[in-house]
């Protein structure tokens, strides 16, 4: 018992009596067999242009049935108005006629035209959700796509004027040249500046713009996502913008505030190590080995901050540099900042690196050294642990190297913790920096507008009422395109050139820690 | 009544007159009762107990050094000198008179051993001696007690058994005589102890495998370690003797009392032992 679906344009409503045509889709295991009726003609010679769209079934307004014959059509469908609601005379299935008064076995959908083509993430959103009779809406959403691009479009928006006027296309041809330029300069001195974070972000802008021109040039209108875009550039812009001019009031250089918050980190730390070649919180360190990595960390120290005296006015030219590229946005301003935050804790990377280093060597050695005092050894072969017959002198020298890493540990421990706990500090405020870029660069502030508005654009799914049921027979639904949920829309229309940040394995993460691996 | 016609025999397929839980008298006759029954004479008994109470003695010895040098009644020149000496004489004896293999191939790779034992104790006295210096000397007592303790639990006493670990026990005495050494007053003083270490815990059982069973050098031992205590503290003294007691006298008067009450049974049951054929 196949269910027939058949789905109406409403505009037939106020049409006069034609030929229907469409598509028929078949479905063999879900036993559904979907008319789509797509529209109505007056002659028959255009229906050959359409891909796949043939003459489907005859529309007869108020009249009677008429003995309107089909001839060798298959499937068809004889639709008729009564007091204002549709009425299905006769359905043909495969050459017979379909019994409409079984319950539910013909159910006519009643869609509406304009709104089913105006909507843009109706297509992206069927494909993410794998119901069933989305199939049916997503088919009828294609097919109407297609045959808009072979109709005059009677919807006429000022950006689709734009779009097409001439000269538009030539500056948009211009200025898809100088960015690629530009691009391919990036490219070229991407091996030298590939740490710095604004490196990374003036290409994803660069790449942003010319998806914005190649879309805007293709399809000849602004599409949601790229409006989105854009109305976030601007936002983006303007707080910049207002940023600068309130540290422009606050402080006089921007530089000097620069190197006095480098001093204040530098003097920290001092003080910070200072503390540790003490007895810090009472813990029990050897006194040589603590006083002596102490020593070696405040000579970094020193090298550091004498590096940036030295380099002061180089510095002075690059702040102003950056100075000009902030005016680009707030995005901009915040990659600055984690270059910038990078650069002045780049001594505590160091030190870090170096109790890193020491700790899981000390670590590894402790294990293996471990296994020696047992008697026991790793077998790389088997990947094991077995028992092995150690000589007295190699015993001897084990047994002391493990007695001094032993001895020595909770002083490269104390280190190691306080240093980690700096370097994650840095981290986390890096990876802070990248998410707020990355909020701003997707800010969602066109379509939460548009959602508000509830507007027909940015409609994602469909909603279904129960129109008119006949005591005996076929089912009457209305079929209606609605916005989804505001954070549905908001994913669907996340610009194609921006990455989410890397999320942060924690596992991982614990893992690196307790073994002394480099974060 | 029925007719026992046929004797019952021990398998199961031709008892067939008799009910299934007959039990015949000829039941268990070929059970065993301590068929490799040892006699062991109590001089056997008192020796084998003697091998812990000798390791006890070395190590009632070694901190007897340990307490000269740190009370400073004896120079570390002068144990260094005198330890070398009975060292040397100890391993002449083991190579020229107790063993027969031809010492001139076995002399190179001792002398590597000795280089390395004396260079590494040397070079690591410094980092040695500033290891310890925060912990509290309770703390430093207790681990060299504990791990002396699990010296003479895994030490290997010549016997055949599954808990005998010579590297752990090593490692244990070395890892105690370095806490120890760490507690003295100069680099060359944990030198020196350590030096004594290794002669006394790796070199000393070495020589004394070959002494097992003699009474005399048992004796010898006891006596030494008594007199050494005797100097350090009379407590002590009377403690170690009491141990002694315990374990050389007491346990095997025990032990022999008690074989009485041996009863291992042996039979068909047992796994076959397959024994090599000498041709």
């Amino acid at each position: 018992m196949e269910t027939l679906l058949i789905f109406v344009p409403c505009a037939l409503y106020n049409e006069e009596p034609g030929t229907l045509y469409g598509v028929v889709q078949e479905s063999k295991e879900e036993c559904v067999k979907a008319y789509f009726i797509i529209g109505k003609t007056e002659g028959r010679s255009r229906i050959s242009e359409v891909e796949q769209c043939r003459i489907i079934g005859y529309y007869c307004k108020e009249d009677a049935p008429c003995s309107v014959s089909f001839g060798e059509k298959l499937d068809s469908v004889l639709l008729g108005l009564c007091d204002c609601e549709f009425i299905l005379h006769k359905v043909l299935n495969g050459g017979d006629v379909v019994d409409m008064s079984k319950p539910c076995q013909t159910i006519c959908i009643i869609y509406d035209h304009q709104k089913f083509i105006l909507s843009e993430l109706l297509l992206q959103s069927m494909d993410h959700s794998g119901l069933m009779y989305g199939d049916h809406f997503k088919m009828l959403a294609s097919k109407l796509s297609t045959e808009v691009s072979f109709q005059d479009s009677s919807v006429c928006t000022f950006s689709s004027l734009i779009g097409k006027s001439l000269v538009s296309q030539q500056i948009i041809k211009l200025l898809l040249c100088i960015i690629n330029i530009l691009l391919r300069f990036i490219t070229f001195v991407h091996p030298v500046l590939k740490y710095t974070t604004l490196e990374s972000h003036l290409q994803i802008f660069l790449q942003s713009i010319i998806w914005v021109l190649q879309s805007c040039s293709c399809k000849k209108n602004l599409s949601v996502k790229v409006g989105n875009y854009i109305v976030a550039v601007i936002v983006d812009i303007c707080s910049g913008m207002l940023i600068l001019y309130w540290l422009s009031t606050i402080t006089s250089s921007p530089s000097q505030l620069l190197l006095e918050s480098g001093e204040v980190v530098v003097r920290t730390l001092r003080e910070l190590l200072q503390w540790l070649m003490g007895i810090p919180a009472g813990l029990k360190l050897n006194y040589a080995f603590n006083n002596m990595l102490g020593q070696f960390f405040l000579y970094h120290i020193n090298l550091w901050w004498t590096f940036l005296v030295v380099a002061k006015p180089l510095l002075e030219v690059t702040f102003y540099i950056f100075l000009c590229l902030g005016r680009l946005g707030l995005t901009f301003q915040a990659s600055i900042l984690a270059d910038l935050l990078a650069l002045v804790s780049l001594h505590i990377y160091c030190i870090y690196v170096y109790a890193a280093r020491l700790y899981s060597l000390q670590v590894s050695g402790l294990v293996a050294l471990w296994r020696l005092f047992l008697g026991q050894k790793h077998n790389p072969l088997r990947g094991r642990v077995d028992s092995c017959q150690y000589s007295p002198d190699q015993l001897f020298v084990g047994t002391l190297a493990f007695t001094i890493l032993l001895f020595l540990l909770p002083t490269t421990f104390m280190y190691y913790i306080v240093f980690t706990t700096l370097r994650l500090v840095v981290v986390g405020l890096g990876g802070l920096l990248t998410r707020v870029r990355y909020i701003l660069q997707c800010l969602p502030l066109y379509v939460s507008i548009l959602w508000i508005l509830q507007s027909a654009t940015i409609s994602s799914t469909v909603h279904l009422m129960v129109r008119f049921r006949e005591t005996q027979g076929s089912l009457f639904l209305s079929v209606q395109p609605v916005c989804g949920s505001l954070w549905r829309t908001v994913q669907y229309c996340m610009p194609e050139t921006v990455h989410p940040p890397p999320r942060v394995k924690w596992g991982n993460l614990l893992g690196n820690l307790v073994s002394g691996r480099l974060i | 009544m029925e007719q026992r016609q046929r004797t019952w025999k021990k398998n199961l397929y031709e008892n067939t007159d008799y009910p299934d839980n007959y039990t015949d008298k000829t039941f268990l006759e070929e059970l065993k009762k301590n068929v490799n029954i040892t006699e062991i004479s109590p001089l056997t008994a008192i020796l084998g107990a003697g091998l812990v109470t000798q390791e006890l003695c070395i190590i009632v010895f070694f901190v007897a050094v340990y307490v000269y040098l740190h009370s400073g009644w004896i120079e570390p020149e002068t144990v260094f000198v005198q330890s070398s000496l009975v060292a040397a004489i100890g391993y002449l004896t083991y190579r020229i008179v107790l063993t027969d293999k031809n010492y001139n191939e076995v002399l190179i790779t001792d002398l590597r051993t000795v280089l390395i034992f004396v260079v590494f104790g040397y070079v690591l006295s410094p980092v040695l001696k500033t290891l310890t210096d925060t912990i509290s000397t309770d703390t430093i007592y207790a681990m060299t007690t504990f791990m002396m303790i699990i010296h003479l639990i895994f030490f290997d006493y010549g016997v055949p058994s599954a808990i005998v670990s010579s590297s752990l026990s090593m490692n244990a005495a070395i890892f105690g005589s370095v806490c120890l050494a760490s507690r003295l007053a100069s680099p060359f003083h944990a030198f020196v102890l350590l030096t004594n270490a290794v002669e006394c815990f790796v070199l000393l059982p070495i020589l004394l495998s070959k002494g097992r069973g003699s009474v005399i050098v048992l004796a010898a031992m006891i006596t030494t370690a008594v007199y050494a205590l005797w100097t350090v503290s009379l407590i002590m003294m009377f403690l170690f003797i009491c141990v002694t007691l315990f374990v050389t006298v007491l346990c095997p008067v025990w032990f022999l009392r008690w074989q009485k009450h041996k009863e291992n049974i042996y039979g068909p049951w047992d796994e076959a032992v397959v024994h090599d054929v000498r041709m």
